[in-house]
């Protein structure tokens, strides 16, 4: 998330802490798409995706006592969501990018579009954009989706996936070019200045 | 071809390029169609994927929540799961029930033939109360049911839940009730 709701999520940590269990809510309420979209495309399994959001949200409630406002409460969330991750693959002895087909079994739903014709395009996007993402290496998608997905700042990436910076940066770089040839332009195309 | 300062166009969107930095990445990106390129597409991917709308199951959602405020509030909240008296009384039901039961079919006073279909007729009932409820308390204990607290706004969940228990007891207390007055001549 960005830093304001960083500095937000800090106050509702410290918040539930001190006895305000509304505080948590509206922290589950703020991450539970993200952090279960994450967990979809990771394991590409919604049974697993839910015993794993449901996991990493426990451990998150048993550690937040011992939690220690050092990074983001989201790159915290994410590092606990992403290192499940590792380790359900490596209990069913399997890597995740390999073993399932793209997309097996997941509803594509579009959220908050305004018309039906609006909702096409979007779930029509979505498909493209979720094809795509299941193609690429493990490493690369996993920085994706915990960039777009948490917003997770590169250099807290790097910390949860324990390697350098530019490393993190060149595994993006990658994920964008790879998904952009895959994906039609003209349906990614935008002329609004993004960064004016 | 690319640009070689395409990677700070990542950091350039996560803010983490300090403002001098940024202020010269902005000029930067006017005039590189690269970086523009990049930066468009994760706007438009972004979008995207934010705005899913898969969300985990609902039992999930409210089990968290629970747990959640079970934590903080360091007290036994008032769900079915946490009562030891219920617990007890749960497992101990049934198996009084079909103890209940089995005395009154099998013990030599206890057989009356006037009565005897009747008898075999709850004596079924009752197996499939007992059955039906066991099952409803294993699903309990393992956490399929999820109750909340009450101080929790879904109080509601919990009270339904331990209504229709409430429901399986009444019913096979009245069934026991009815073999007893059956047995009595009543």
């Amino acid at each position: 998330m960005n830093s304001r709701h960083a500095k937000s999520d800090a106050r509702l940590v410290r918040a539930y802490l001190a006895g305000d269990p509304k505080a948590f809510r509206k922290l589950y309420q703020r991450y539970e798409r993200p952090l279960f979209a994450f967990l979809l495309r990771l394991v590409r399994e919604r049974e697993s995706a839910e015993d794993l959001f449901q996991q990493t949200w426990m451990k998150v409630i048993s550690g937040l006592k011992n939690y220690e406002e050092r990074g983001t409460f989201s790159s915290w969330l994410f590092g606990i969501a992403y290192h499940g991750c590792v380790d359900h693959a490596r209990k069913a002895s399997r890597n995740v990018k390999d073993d399932l087909k793209s997309g097996q079994g997941l509803d594509c739903l579009p959220g908050d579009a305004s018309g039906p014709e609006e909702q096409m395009i979007q779930r029509e996007k979505l498909q493209w954009l979720y094809r795509a993402i299941d193609q690429l290496p493990s490493e690369q998608r996993e920085v994706l989706l915990m960039r777009l997905n948490g917003e997770i700042p590169f250099r807290e990436i790097a910390e949860i996936m324990q390697c350098p910076l530019n490393t993190v940066l060149g595994r993006m770089h990658y994920a964008v070019q790879s998904l952009k040839r895959m994906i039609p332009h003209e349906s990614w195309e935008e002329k609004s200045h993004v960064l004016s | 071809m690319s640009c070689p300062e395409i990677k700070k166009t990542h950091l350039f969107l996560s803010g983490e390029l300090n403002s001098r930095q940024a202020k010269k990445f902005r000029k930067h990106v006017k005039a590189c169609p690269f970086c523009r390129d990049e930066a468009n597409f994760l706007k438009m991917a972004k979008k995207t994927i934010r705005n899913t709308a898969d969300i985990p199951d609902e039992t999930i959602r409210r089990h968290i929540l629970h747990e959640a405020g079970r934590r903080i509030t360091g007290q036994r909240t008032f769900g079915i799961q946490t009562l030891p008296w219920f617990r007890t009384l749960a497992w101990g039901m049934p198996a009084l029930a079909a103890m209940i039961v089995a005395f009154l079919v099998l013990h030599p006073a206890g057989y009356n033939p006037s009565v005897n279909e009747d008898l075999m007729e709850w004596r079924d009932e009752l197996f499939i109360e007992t059955y039906n409820l066991s099952a409803e308390m294993d699903d309990l204990f393992s956490n399929r049911w999820v109750t909340v607290s009450t101080q929790d706004e879904n109080e509601s969940f919990w009270l339904d839940d331990l209504s229709l228990l409430s429901g399986e007891f009444n019913s096979i207390r009245n069934q026991i009730q009815n073999l007893f007055e059956n047995m009595a001549g009543i």
